[in-house]
């Protein structure tokens, strides 16, 4: 059962949004636990018990970094500091060490021992990395006492088996979501409508515009060679897939949550309207971003070696050079991280680390290209800066996804060099239609973008189109609402001569 | 009271009306684009047909052809009439499961009046159902409101032409039948059984036909056998996709019917076949070369088998047949 799914939305929650409404305020998280671990066990069966030890051992090490705390007294600040190390590493090792097993034996056998190496056969449970991460950034706020320990288990196995996050998220942190997700409100008229509205937008994005690409992209990608236009039409389908795939899940998401009164934190932000590689990965995938800067930028820029590294730079090479050494680095972690994050495959850990030396350039070149702009008195808000920005960074993201969606990095290598050697127009005048993806789905696609397009544009000039609806008469609310929905259903990738497009984030 | 006052705060009364509302909506465009008189699983694939032989005169054809993409690759209506004179057309297409192919042959019935209806068997070992998705509750959803079902009849309204080079060809122009172009060879070597003496025959090792085929297959039978229509079960060549197994299973059913099956999977060598060159896709499909042979093949089949009237200096099919030369040479 996906998100995407008619026994998602259709059954599932109105189910649940019932049995909720029929129990008292203070065991309804009760209803949404068990609801989470019967969705989970019917993604991943008697998988669960990964799930179930990493909220053991988040409970019991969150516990006992509490007690280290309190048992400290103001003389001894230095030894409970190192006390609490030991337990949070010892947390950390054990949470992501049944992901790295689960995830990563295999990559890392046949690296380090290739042909000596078996493959093994090792299942791995639906959402492990995004709910590892939330085990993670639970117990770094408690060691930081950014907020107490969670005594009742029930919650902590609440927050980290949510059905709505755990299958790509949004990475939310507990002490944004714990008071919503516990507190056991009723369902609003209010929540109900706008919890659906969103998940009706996530569907369009998801069932009509992604699901419509996804044939044309395994298509495109499972090619041996494609001349260098059909490889630069793969890599804009993919990214374009991959996006509206992504943000379409996660808008359902967030409005299955928004039923239940629960606010889950934005992970996208029309990032196509970033100036540059580093603001695109702030509107993209928000939440990863930010645990990445939370728990591993800061950290690494704050740490006592980088911290030496750039007292001596400074010192022996000049300030400016010690102004972007710590930086770099932690960066560099950042990058190796995301990279590693996405899945144990070479083209992953390039992805990562193409942003993270596109950043970096980015970073040493920003002070000069502004000198720049005032020298020549360019605009920086002019439109044609913007539209010169704009393909910049999609040439960028394409290129960045073109790997990441490649089995292999010779395989987009060889689809990069083929644009620059092999462009042949006339191939991709005879074979855009037999890619995969029909006349009727290019034309699906390309009105869809339209409005995505628009309703980006609005949404960037914060105005709420919901505001503007919910002005109308009632009935012509509902027509427009019942037009959304027969859009969706008309123009929606699914049933005869469709297969089932699992959601591809759910797979990282 | 507590239950009372949460569905109060829910708007119960609204909710259910939208629903209502919705679930009328949903009745309504069924309605519109539901296909009227039969039921199909792939509506754009069967009204495709329908559309094309809608532009046909009426009861202009001896022979129909009915079947998947080896149908469609496989016959060529064209060559048979250059041939021998009689008119043919082939209703298959691409992916056409067995209850597409009774909807498309209940319908053509009312226009057309053909002696012999010829059914390619390789859809029957297909789930046969109208309603077939992997998703169970979607499937009993579609059911109900039917425009879940056919909601693809968008894809009608976009151009749907094929290119060979800058000419512009359709199924309309080859009577149905469809070129594969490529050749990839099949090297699998021999995939049937030598059963020339019929010692092979092995029932107990017969495949089962897919889920509701068989029945699909039986009103078929009754639809022919109620208008006086002869009907013939064939087998374009496939080595990927056909086997002994499937031969005995169709061969019992055509036996126990009493109807004529000629599966040309067996007859690969009288036919003429190259697996080197007669193939597009490694024994999939037929390509130009192999479906020249394999139509050769069976309209001399038809031709002693069945009475048909020869038209041979119809103008019509002239122009068609010069038309699709043309083409087929580019190809």
């Amino acid at each position: 059962m996906n998100y995407n799914s008619i026994s998602f939305f259709a059954i599932f929650l109105p189910l649940l949004i019932l049995v909720y409404e029929l129990f008292p305020q203070n065991n309804r998280k009760y209803v949404l636990l068990a609801a989470n671990y019967l969705f989970f066990c019917l993604l991943s069966k008697f998988l669960v018990v990964y799930q179930l030890a990493v909220v053991l051992i988040t409970y019991f090490v969150g516990i006992k970094l509490e007690k280290i705390e309190s048992s400290s007294s103001g003389n001894d600040r230095k030894i409970t500091a190192k006390k609490k190390k030991k337990v949070f590493v010892l947390g950390v090792l054990l949470n992501l060490g049944i992901l790295i097993v689960l995830k990563y034996t295999n990559f890392i056998g046949e690296t380090f021992l290739r042909s000596h190496w078996t493959v093994l056969n090792l299942l791995v449970p639906v959402g492990i990395s995004y709910y590892s991460l939330q085990a993670v950034s639970y117990l770094a706020d408690i060691r930081a006492k950014k907020y107490s320990a969670e005594h009742n288990i029930f919650n902590l196995a609440l927050y980290l088996s949510f059905f709505a996050t755990i299958m790509e998220g949004p990475i939310a942190r507990y002490n944004e979501i714990s008071a919503s997700l516990f507190s056991g409100n009723a369902v609003t008229y209010a929540n109900l409508t706008v919890g659906y509205q969103r998940i009706l937008w996530g569907l369009f994005e998801k069932v009509v515009i992604a699901d419509h690409l996804a044939n044309g992209v395994s298509y495109l990608f499972k090619q041996t060679y494609l001349a260098g236009s059909l490889s630069l039409l793969a890599a804009v389908l993919c990214t374009l897939q991959m996006y509206m795939d992504f943000a379409g899940t996660i808008d359902i998401a967030i409005g299955s949550a928004r039923i239940f009164g629960i606010y889950l934190p934005e992970n996208f932000r029309q990032p196509f309207f970033a100036k540059n590689a580093s603001e695109f990965w702030r509107r993209w995938h928000i939440t990863l971003g930010t645990f990445f800067r939370d728990y591993i930028f800061y950290p690494v820029s704050l740490s006592r070696p980088i911290m030496r590294l750039t007292k001596w730079t400074k010192k022996h090479i000049g300030r400016q050079c010690a102004k972007y050494i710590g930086p770099s680095i932690a960066l560099l972690f950042v990058w190796l991280a995301n990279g590693f994050w996405h899945g144990p495959r070479w083209t992953y850990i390039f992805y990562g680390i193409y942003y993270f030396v596109l950043i970096l350039v980015e970073l040493f070149t920003e002070q000069p290209i502004k000198n720049l702009y005032i020298k020549f008195h360019i605009n920086e808000n002019g439109i044609g800066l913007k539209i010169f920005r704009f393909i910049k960074l999609f040439i960028i993201v394409i290129v960045g996804e073109m790997f990441f969606r490649a089995d292999s990095f010779s395989k987009g290598w060889g689809m990069l060099t083929s644009i620059f050697t092999d462009f042949n127009l006339s191939v991709f005048r005879e074979q855009w239609k037999y890619v995969g993806i029909g006349v009727a789905d290019y034309l699906i696609v390309f009105l869809g973008l339209a409005v995505v397009l628009i309703v980006s544009i609005l949404r960037e000039k914060n105005i709420s189109i919901r505001n503007i609806i919910n002005k109308r008469p009632l009935y012509q609310r509902w027509i427009f609402w019942y037009a959304c929905i027969m859009v969706v259903v008309f123009l929606g990738a699914y049933g005869q001569g469709f297969g089932a497009v699992d959601m591809l984030y759910a797979g990282f | 009271m507590n239950i009372l006052d949460n569905l109060k705060k829910i708007n119960l009364k609204a909710v259910c009306v939208f629903l209502i509302g919705l679930a009328l909506v949903f009745q309504l465009c069924g309605m519109i684009i539901s296909p009227k008189g039969y039921s199909a699983n792939d509506i754009v694939g069967t009204t495709s047909v329908l559309n094309r032989l809608k532009k046909e005169k009426d009861n202009s054809f001896d022979v129909l052809f009915a079947g998947d993409s080896c149908m469609t690759y496989g016959i060529s209506p064209l060559q048979i009439w250059g041939d021998y004179g009689y008119k043919t057309y082939n209703l298959s297409y691409q992916a056409a499961k067995i209850c597409d192919t009774y909807a498309v042959i209940q319908e053509v019935l009312k226009t057309q009046k053909p002696k012999v209806i010829v059914l390619d068997c390789d859809s029957l070992f297909l789930d046969g159902r109208v309603y077939q998705t992997e998703d169970q509750i979607l499937n009993s959803v579609e059911q109900v409101f039917s425009v879940f079902h056919y909601h693809t009849v968008y894809k009608l309204m976009a151009p749907s032409v094929s290119f060979i080079g800058k000419k512009v060809y359709s199924d309309q122009l080859f009577k149905g039948f469809r070129i594969k172009s490529g050749t990839v060879a099949y090297t699998g070597g021999k995939y049937m059984k030598d059963n020339s003496d019929g010692s092979h025959r092995n029932h107990d090792k017969a495949e089962e036909m897919g889920t509701d085929s068989e029945s699909y297959l039986n009103a078929i039978y009754k639809l022919c056998t109620d208008n006086n229509i002869q009907m013939l079960l064939v087998n374009v060549p496939a080595p990927n996709l056909w086997n002994q197994e499937k031969h005995e299973t169709v061969q019992s059913w055509a036996d126990q019917y009493h109807i004529d099956y000629v599966d040309m999977n067996l007859a690969d060598d009288q036919i003429g076949l190259d697996w080197n060159t007669d193939t597009a896709d490694g024994g999939g499909h037929l390509n130009l070369s192999g479906s020249k042979k394999v139509t050769a093949y069976l309209a001399k089949y038809l031709q002693n088998k069945y009475s048909l009237s020869v038209d041979a200096e119809n103008e019509e099919w002239k122009a068609a047949y010069n038309r699709a030369a043309v083409y087929g040479e580019k190809s």
